[in-house]
């Protein structure tokens, strides 16, 4: 069930309805949970009991630390939550390799299919067990409350990544739907719907034409594709998380930022500031600062940066790809910490040196992203290859070109008018010009909509 | 109630500008079908259409509801008919190749070449308003017939052979005889491009949804219909008739280009041959072409290179067949 399908809609607005009936938080709850479940099991029924029981074993690992104090508690329940994510997501892909370096033919393997949004709700469970053991939190005894949270379906499909320490407080009290919360939630819906339909599946089948065949294509048309995947990645991911905050945001719920316009980043690790920001800070807190962050010398901090984004690359999922990804940005930002750390002089700032920093930057994380969308390393390699063929069909994608351009007019507003921030609209819908360009923007999307098959490129993960 | 009203206005101005973009983007003019026309349907004579979702053109309907250039049709000419392929709603007029073969006969006010194609009218419907064509325009030269495929069941061709009985006033002449009701559908089509978008947008997003693989087509059985069908079409005249057939391409990952023939596409080249009817195949010209120039004949700057509709390129090399067959004829 897509967040632009009718039967959501139908879902979302019998919810809202019931949930706005709703006059205590219990009973607000509970009927958050039922929709939780309805929706996962419409989406997907048959992995429901896993979901279940990895949220009452969090349930009880928790209390059971803070009854007894022992970490064992918790780390017990981070290693069935990992092993779990393993199982279902790696088991094969490991053995597999295994098998293909050792040479064995018959490999066992166990063909699961991945459960829908298991690397997401897995993160938030164990985002919970880590809040309570560095004591953010007390352990939850609502046990209603705690599968709400992990459960929360605006996000579980594919993120944001909420903390247990941001979400579970906002269940202690009653959500309104009020007017401001539906006009924020409206727009923000509507700006995910026309990133992704709009911008990222019309990129999509532009970017996905030469990725198919790439040798068919001039180098022109390879460039061409490469900076579209990076729109298209951008605008499907961060589509999708505008949606999710915007229908949390009209139940009254803050789900936080996922995207700071990432392409204005000047170097990798601000970069990583501003793209996936709850995977990136989820790791930063549960990965990286318990390793010793900065804080035990140098080299520990170039192997911690570099371990985490390593971790970040294999989180996306089973394929030597994502690895090699997760190694590149790795090194990096690592070369970036060192360069900053041997004091190799700053530029004086200026504007024109800025641009090109975020110029170089753009084509560092574009040509990374070469790595991620291929299928396997020959086909990055072959992409990369192709950026050198003189002869083949030259195709620039109109869309490709005319949703960059806006694209690239929101960035330059961002970095020059606010601050380096991303721009988000906001219109005014109490006044009559407010709920007339509203409209406007609904029919402008079902105009220039893309109607094929498209799925979000993080569901899969 | 005032909040209600308030929202009402904003939705129904919002569309009103959203119709005027689509008229620069995506606009059809009206149309209806022609059960007893020499096509399968023709559209609002003198209208517009303009399409932007796949290349981009403005294209003018003439008189007779077909998309022709201005002119008198002249004593003897080549009838095209075809499908939306033919009809090239894509392409800018001057890139289509019914109007790229009218030109090679001089650049006189005359149509040399007259183009009758309909959207989605396919073999079977080109067989079953054959005779209402020749009818219609008895001073055809030649007649050429496009298809891109020709697997079709069985049903669908022995259906096509109950010949359409020619009506002359089942065609433009509809349109200045037109009901009330059928006005208001006729203006609603010309004049809201808006909605008919939002029902290509529903449908295609239906299509998606369905089965595309194709169904496997007894061939022998294929063979005797089709050959009963083509006997029937080469029985109404005398004159050449041309099928030209453009198979789909693939583009290969090692960098080359395939055809995707038909399933029967065998079968029918048999039946053709046995009935005097010529062919010509774009296949070998498409792959030429792409080796010499790396262009496929397929697919425009906002879709995808090798699929939809033939492009200029497409459109310029069944010109050329076409004026080197011609050329061959006389």
């Amino acid at each position: 069930m897509t967040f632009y399908s009718l039967s959501f809609l139908l879902f979302f607005l019998f919810f809202t309805a019931l949930l706005s009936k709703a006059q205590n938080v219990k009973i607000q709850n509970a009927l958050l949970l039922f929709a939780n479940v309805l929706f996962y099991a419409l989406c997907d029924y048959r992995f429901l009991l896993l979901l279940f029981l990895i949220i009452t074993m969090c349930y009880v690992f928790a209390i059971l630390f803070e009854k007894s104090k022992n970490k064992l508690c918790i780390r017990m329940a981070v290693v069935i939550c990992v092993i779990v994510l393993g199982v279902f997501k790696y088991f094969d892909f490991f053995s597999e390799s295994f098998a293909k370096l050792f040479g064995i033919t018959n490999h066992f393997s166990l063909n699961l299919l991945l459960p829908l949004g298991i690397s997401f709700y897995l993160f938030q469970a164990m985002s919970y067990l880590f809040d309570v053991m560095y004591g953010k939190i007390l352990a939850e005894r609502d046990f209603v409350k705690l599968a709400v949270y992990i459960s929360f379906f605006p996000q579980i499909t594919a993120g944001p990544i909420v903390k247990a320490r941001a979400f579970l407080p906002q269940l202690d009290r009653l959500h309104k739907v009020t007017r401001s919360n539906l006009f924020e939630g409206v727009q923000l819906f509507m700006i995910g719907l026309t990133k992704k339909v709009v911008f990222a599946d019309r990129i999509g089948i532009a970017v996905d034409a030469v990725y198919n065949a790439p040798a068919a294509y001039n180098g022109i048309s390879i460039l061409g594709a490469i900076i579209g995947y990076s729109f298209q990645i951008y605008c499907d991911f961060s589509g999708y998380s505008n949606m999710a905050i915007g229908i949390a945001k009209i139940w009254d719920f803050d789900l936080g930022e996922n995207f700071n316009a990432p392409y204005i980043a000047s170097n990798p690790s601000d970069f990583w500031r501003r793209w996936h920001i709850s995977l990136s800070t989820w790791f930063r807190d549960y990965v990286y600062i318990p390793l010793g962050g900065n804080r035990k010398g140098k080299l520990r901090t170039y192997f911690n940066l570099f371990f985490t984004m390593v971790l970040s690359g294999i989180w996306h999922g089973a394929n030597i790809t994502y690895i090699i990804w997760g190694i590149v940005h790795g090194l990096a930002s690592v070369l970036h910490k060192m360069k900053n750390d041997f004091g190799i002089k700053k530029l004086k700032y200026n504007k024109g040196m800025d641009f090109v920093r975020i110029g170089f930057t753009f084509a560092f994380v574009s040509m990374a992203w070469v790595v991620f969308r291929a299928n396997d390393i020959g086909q990055a390699f072959e992409i990369y290859a192709s950026l050198l063929n003189l002869k083949g069909i030259m195709y620039i994608n109109v869309y490709v070109v005319i949703y960059a351009a806006i694209l690239v007019c929101f960035n330059i507003l961002a970095r020059i008018r606010n601050h380096g921030n991303v721009v988000v609209v906001r219109l005014p819908l109490d006044r009559f010009l407010g709920k007339v360009l509203v409209a406007l923007w609904a029919w402008a999307i079902v105009l220039f909509m893309y109607c094929g098959n498209s799925a979000f490129i993080y569901a899969q993960f | 109630m005032k909040k209600i009203l308030s929202w009402l206005n904003a939705i129904l101005i919002s569309f009103v500008v959203i119709n005027i973009i689509c008229f620069a983007y995506e606009r059809q003019a009206g149309w209806r079908n022609t059960p007893n026309g020499a096509s399968a349907s023709v559209r609002q004579p003198n209208s517009l259409v303009i399409h932007g979702t796949e290349g981009y053109a403005i294209n003018r309907v003439d008189r007779n509801g077909y998309m022709n250039p201005d002119g008198e049709l002249a004593d003897k000419y080549i009838l095209m008919m075809g499908a939306s392929h033919t009809q090239g709603k894509e392409v800018p007029e001057n890139q289509r190749y019914s109007v790229l073969v009218d030109n090679y006969f001089g650049d006189d006010d005359f149509l040399h070449v007259y183009n009758i194609s309909s959207d989605g009218s396919y073999l079977p419907s080109q067989l079953k308003h054959f005779k209402a064509a020749m009818e219609a325009f008895p001073n055809a030269q030649l007649v050429t017939i496009e298809i891109g495929d020709t697997d079709y069941s069985i049903a669908e061709l022995e259906k096509s052979m109950v010949q359409a009985n020619y009506d002359s006033n089942d065609s433009a002449l509809y349109f200045s005889h037109m009901s009330t009701m059928g006005l208001l559908k006729n203006f609603f089509k010309s004049y809201f491009p808006m909605i008919s978008k939002i029902r290509t947008n529903i449908s295609t997003f239906q299509n998606s949804k369905a089965d595309a693989s194709k169904k496997q087509i007894d061939v022998y059985e294929y063979s005797k219909t089709i050959n009963c069908a083509l006997e029937m079409i080469r029985s109404e005249t005398d004159v050449p008739i041309v099928f030209i057939y453009h198979p789909p391409i693939i583009i290969n990952n090692d960098g080359t280009i395939s055809l995707e023939y038909s399933q029967t596409w065998g079968a029918f080249l048999d039946a053709c041959v046995r009935n005097d009817i010529d062919v010509i195949d774009s296949g070998n010209d498409f792959l030429q072409r792409f080796d010499s120039t790396k262009e496929v004949p397929y697919g425009f700057s906002n879709t995808v290179p090798g699929t939809g509709h033939l492009n200029k390129v497409g459109h310029r090399i069944i010109a050329t067949e076409i004026i080197e067959f011609w050329e061959e004829l006389k």
